[in-house]
């Protein structure tokens, strides 16, 4: 299925880009992270980053959608 | 009693009158040997005495009720002074030395500013001219209103939303650069008190973004510069400036002294820390973070969704990273700070949405935003906090007899107006009408627990005074007749003591 995908912080910086579609066969938010993660080789792992799908928070376990938009959020602390 | 007096005579400080304070802060101006370089032989200060004095009055009791002291003197000499001689002495007494030490330098600094007193110094190298200590100071003395006008003006500000603002206690936990545009604004909008908790000095590393400093401040506690900057900005607010590191001892004593808490901080220690303090005290909080162009500002009610509804745990310190390593554009903390002093205005005037369902994500290299909803986890701590109480008590104090005719709930008209005043009652739907006139009132006698007051007098002012204090005093149910009896056009006047309607007893 096809997912817009959002990085904040941390994670787009390591991304390169804020945000990108592509297609995937993870059944969860936390599957999709995980997937993404070891491809671009993330610092931060499924526990540390929170996920947004259509603009609300989410557990890890949130099942997937086509045209879902997922935001990942890492911990931010600067001030 | 407020005491300010001119004398002619070599002043004698008056004893300390007050059994109930704490801290006694005395100060006296002296004549010195030169002024600008050039050697000075005596001097002589001149008064527009009525004047000088009522002004005087005036200040000391603003003083008095700004920085609640107990007691506080003040005496100006005119006349011809010889070096060595005492020109000004004030005397504040408080609960805590804190704000006697506050009300004392204010007093020295706005004696100066407003009296009306002109000083000539006598140099032996030639003459000097009489100079008013007033245009000397060569700054004119504004009123709150003046500097609110154009805020006041919009219908979700209002004279009541102002004293609303004047009457709000705000503390900004860390002075770096989300503090930088919070405090200035928040000081701008006329925010009665403002607390700065910071232990740092400035460093050089500070100042692009943290735009409050000058370079020739290196070193110095930014707490108290913050403090400084924000007199310069509003003459009438008062700051306090605490030099230290808030931890889970001292935030209970610090953060309790205010009504709403802003997070200027940059760890994640700290932002938890805040977290969990201003749940356990039934504080907002109103949180930013950033990171180089991104951030997100969210404002955490009491109750929830807290931080720990999305962080039961907080996460490792190094798994994310500091403007100190990571970098930073001034003008990101700038952003998100100005996001939160906005969260603290909407929360005081109660206008728009609070961001405390939804935080505000936004990135600054395209504009992008996204309010992402955030719910209460269940089983978090934050479930058992108490309710803020808010600082909307001081809200809505003030009723027209419109809305008093709408009022469903039966009420008691307290008329205020002294015995020398014109009796007379107004028909506004009151089961009783009870003159108890304010050199009288006492809160105990006057008032029935629970039940709605409506306080009146001439023109609105005395009421609406007491009507602030009483709810600050946990009486909601005290209101304020807008613009008092004089307001009324086309009032129902039942005169005299028409026993029919006055089941309570008269003006006495």
């Amino acid at each position: 299925m096809r997912i817009a995908v959002r990085y904040f912080a941390a994670l787009r910086e390591q991304r390169g880009i804020s945000s990108e579609e592509l297609e995937t066969d993870a059944v969860t938010t936390a599957a999709l992270f995980a997937e993404l993660r070891s491809r671009h080789r993330f610092s931060l792992n499924e526990i540390q980053v929170r996920f947004a799908v259509n603009g609300e928070y989410v557990g890890a376990e949130h099942t997937l959608r086509e045209g879902d938009e997922v935001v990942f959020v890492p911990p931010v602390a600067g001030g | 009693m407020s005491m300010f007096r001119l004398s002619i005579t070599t002043i004698c400080p008056p004893p300390l009158d007050c059994s109930t304070a704490g801290g006694f802060v005395t100060f006296e101006g002296k004549v010195r040997t030169q002024n600008e370089g050039r050697p000075v032989e005596f001097l002589e200060y001149e008064a527009f005495e009525e004047m000088a004095e009522a002004e005087g009055r005036d200040l000391l009791q603003e003083a008095k009720d700004r920085f609640e002291l107990e007691w506080v003197e003040a005496v100006h000499r005119v006349g011809k002074l010889a070096i060595g001689e005492t020109a000004v002495w004030i005397g504040c007494a408080a609960a805590h030395r804190r704000e006697a030490f506050l009300a004392c330098e204010f007093l020295i600094d706005e004696l100066k500013h407003r009296l009306p007193i002109w000083k000539k110094e006598h140099y032996s190298d030639g003459p000097s001219e009489w100079v008013n200590l007033q245009s000397a100071s060569n700054t004119k003395q504004l009123t709150p209103s003046e500097l609110a006008a154009r805020q006041i003006v919009l219908p979700e500000v209002g004279p009541a939303g102002q004293e609303a603002l004047s009457r709000a206690r705000v503390v900004v936990v860390g002075a770096g650069g989300l503090a930088a545009t919070i405090l200035p604004y928040l000081a701008g909008a006329g925010i009665g008190t403002l607390g700065i908790v910071e232990p740092d000095v400035l460093e050089a590393s500070n100042l692009h973004r943290q735009i409050l400093f000058g370079h020739a401040d290196l070193g110095r506690s930014k707490a108290r510069l913050a403090a400084e900057f924000l007199h310069r900005l509003h003459p009438h607010i008062k700051t306090v400036a605490y030099e230290e590191r808030l931890t889970a001892e001292n935030a209970p004593r610090i953060l309790s002294e205010f009504d709403i808490v802003v997070d200027g901080t940059d760890s994640l220690e700290a932002k938890f820390a805040l977290n969990d303090a201003c749940q356990a005290l039934s504080r907002p909080l109103v949180q930013a973070s950033i990171y180089q162009f991104e951030g997100y500002v969210q404002t955490i009610l009491p109750g929830g969704p807290c931080l720990r509804c999305l962080w039961p745990e907080a996460p490792a310190e190094g798994c994310v990273g500091t403007c100190a390593q990571a970098g930073v554009l001034g003008v990101t903390p700038g952003f998100f700070g100005l996001l939160q002093a906005n969260e603290v205005l909407k929360l005081i005037l109660g206008f728009g949405e609070v961001l405390s369902e939804r935080q505000l994500l936004v990135d600054l290299r395209d504009g992008s935003m996204e309010r992402l909803r955030r719910t209460r986890r269940k089983g978090c701590s934050c479930a058992s906090s108490k309710p803020w109480a808010g600082v909307s008590k001081a809200l809505n104090w003030e009723v027209d007899s419109e809305q008093v005719h709408r009022w469903t709930e039966p009420f008691v008209c307290l008329d205020l107006r002294e015995e020398d005043e014109p009796d007379g009652q107004i028909e506004l739907g009151q089961v009783a009408w009870i003159r108890t006139p304010l050199s009288r009132f006492e809160p105990a006698n006057a008032l029935v627990p629970g039940q709605r007051t409506l306080l009146v007098c001439a023109t609105g002012g005395r009421s609406g005074v007491l009507a602030l204090r009483l709810r600050e005093e946990n009486n909601p149910e005290a209101y304020s007749l807008k613009g008092g009896l004089k307001a009324i056009s086309d009032p129902i006047v039942v005169t005299g003591a028409d026993e029919s309607c006055l089941p309570i007893k008269d003006s006495q």
